[in-house]
């Protein structure tokens, strides 16, 4: 079976140059049957754009609160290469959550953006980033594009699954 | 006749809430005035007001000396400067003076302000309180209490009566049973009150800048509702994915890190409501603040509560959004989808301590 790693290097040569409104779904598959499914709105040669990323875990189905905990914290230490630091901000017992946003948002005259990662325990164990941008004097915030090298990435997919408890 | 000294005090403080009054935006959006509070005043920093003050004439230009010496002797001017280093600041001297206000001063001065119409209370006066009343007058009593006219009336009739008083040399000497003291009788008076239920999320995403605003516009709220109200009954809950009830020091200093589920904080409303104050009975203000980053999954249980148990049955139910660091989130939206549909519920957007001023218009700007 191929690494995840290799999985993506295979799915990002035949993405590149692709771009579109409407997400390209690619999923990869890890030992653990851990499953990361990547929305890309545009590949090039060297970087990406994309919607989401979500990690579905199936041996976190009804984990203590405490595993998903670990996994957010060993996250949150590891991924210190986006665009803005990550920290854990609200952690939810009863429903089998945990909320992880840039710490501090990144900030500026005309608003503020931050990434957004949920880890959830409930049916099935189940992680998902995104990214989000907050304008002035609009009512609430709109969800943004992801912008990442392909190195990065592939650090992150990396770390992404070496996290998972 | 009024005194010279009380017209001056009168017209000092004219001064000073003329200061005040200018400034009151200023004072709304920072609470400044809010650490200062008493327990029926408050005390407000007012800059440059200038106090008159006594006018010294110049060093050796003359008048009275005392000590030795002789007449036309010069007096000495005293020891040099002093060698000390420094130099004199030249920027004008921040001159800051403390005045009083009552609280009642200072919310006919909000409602001045915000041109805030006066509440209309719902209801009858169907609710009583009891109050002493000194109306009678009794035998017996403590000292502090004893009635002098009515003592020494009660002690020259017995004088008169039995033939001791002498109107050349008036000498009235009461006895034990001329005393009379004043005494009260406990009655219930009518009055309309006022139930005010604060709920604040308190979970990880709302900073100490998004309480120091709730705590600020609370403040505000208060201090109307306390002068439309003869009596004002306040609780307050804090929530993150579970509410408690909580007193009004813990609510404005807690912090947790729990998820958030709005609908936890309109349960333990509803149930205060139930217990404590019956709708028919109570003028109920609901005041909710919240970053708006609910669960998602929540937000039906929330609005499906408000519509059944909550907005029906209160006066307000007023809902600020605060912006927090991660911007304002989507709670809001759910709102405005039934905002039409109930005109007591008022929403507002707080993006920062200038808008609290803003805010509290829009919430108490109903007169209801």
């Amino acid at each position: 079976m191929m690494t995840v790693i290799n999985q993506l290097n295979h799915e990002l040569k035949q993405l590149a140059g692709s771009q579109s409104a409407q997400p390209s779904t690619i999923t990869l598959a890890a030992t653990g049957k851990i499953e990361v499914i990547i929305d890309f709105t545009s590949v090039n040669s060297m970087s990406c754009s994309l919607k989401e990323v979500r990690v579905n875990v199936p041996s976190l189905t009804q984990a203590t609160f405490d595993k998903l905990k670990e996994w957010g914290q060993k996250l949150c230490q590891r991924v210190t290469y986006l665009l803005e630091n990550i920290g854990p901000l609200e952690y939810d017992e009863d429903a089998g959550q945990v909320l992880i946003r840039s710490t501090p948002p990144d900030q500026n005259q005309a608003g503020t953006r931050f990434y957004e990662i949920i880890l959830s325990s409930h049916s099935n164990g189940h992680f998902s980033l995104k990214r989000f941008e907050y304008q002035k004097g609009q009512s609430g915030r709109t969800q943004v594009d992801i912008q990442v090298t392909h190195e990065v990435l592939r650090k992150f997919i990396e770390d992404l699954v070496d996290t998972v408890p | 006749m009024v005194r010279r000294i009380d017209r001056d005090q009168q017209r000092f403080d004219k001064i000073i809430k003329g200061k005040v009054r200018q400034q009151l935006r200023k004072y709304i959006n920072h609470g400044e005035m809010i650490g200062r509070k008493g327990r029926e005043t408050v005390s407000i920093p007012v800059p440059n007001i200038e106090i008159p003050h006594f006018q010294h004439g110049e060093k050796g230009s003359g008048g009275v000396g005392q000590g030795e010496g002789d007449v036309g002797e010069a007096i000495g001017r005293g020891q040099d400067d002093g060698d000390g280093k420094g130099q004199a600041g030249n920027q004008q001297g921040q001159h800051i003076r403390e005045v009083e206000l009552s609280l009642d001063e200072l919310a006919d001065m909000l409602g001045e302000a915000l041109e805030l119409p006066r509440i209309e209370p719902k209801g009858d006066d169907a609710l009583t309180s009891k109050k002493d009343r000194y109306t009678s007058i009794s035998p017996t009593g403590p000292d502090s209490l004893r009635h002098f006219k009515r003592t020494y009336k009660r002690a020259l009739k017995r004088m008169i009566a039995t033939n001791n008083y002498d109107p050349i040399k008036p000498s009235i000497i009461p006895t034990k049973d001329d005393e009379r003291f004043r005494s009260w009788k406990t009655v219930s008076e009518p009055h309309t009150n006022a139930a005010v239920i604060y709920m604040m999320d308190v979970s990880g995403s709302m900073t100490d800048v998004q309480k120091e605003i709730v705590r600020t516009e609370s403040f505000w709220i208060d201090t109307w509702l306390k002068r439309q109200y003869d009596g004002i009954e306040r609780r307050y809950i804090v929530h993150d994915a579970v509410a408690h009830e909580v007193d009004e020091d813990t609510f404005y200093r807690i912090r947790e890190s729990g998820g958030t589920r709005i609908s936890s904080a309109y349960r333990a409303a509803n149930q205060i409501i139930q217990r404590d104050f019956p709708p028919s009975l109570w003028n109920i203000y609901c005041f909710q603040f919240s970053d708006g980053d609910n669960w998602g999954e929540d937000n039906t249980e929330c609005i499906e509560n408000l519509k059944q148990n909550i907005i029906p049955i209160c006066n307000l139910f007023c809902y600020g959004q605060v912006r927090s660091p991660y911007g304002s989130g989507d709670f809001i939206k759910e709102l405005r989808k039934i905002e039409e549909e109930w005109d007591n519920l008022i929403l507002s957007e707080i993006d920062d301590k200038e808008a609290i001023y803003g805010s509290i218009k829009t919430f108490l700007g109903t007169g209801k």
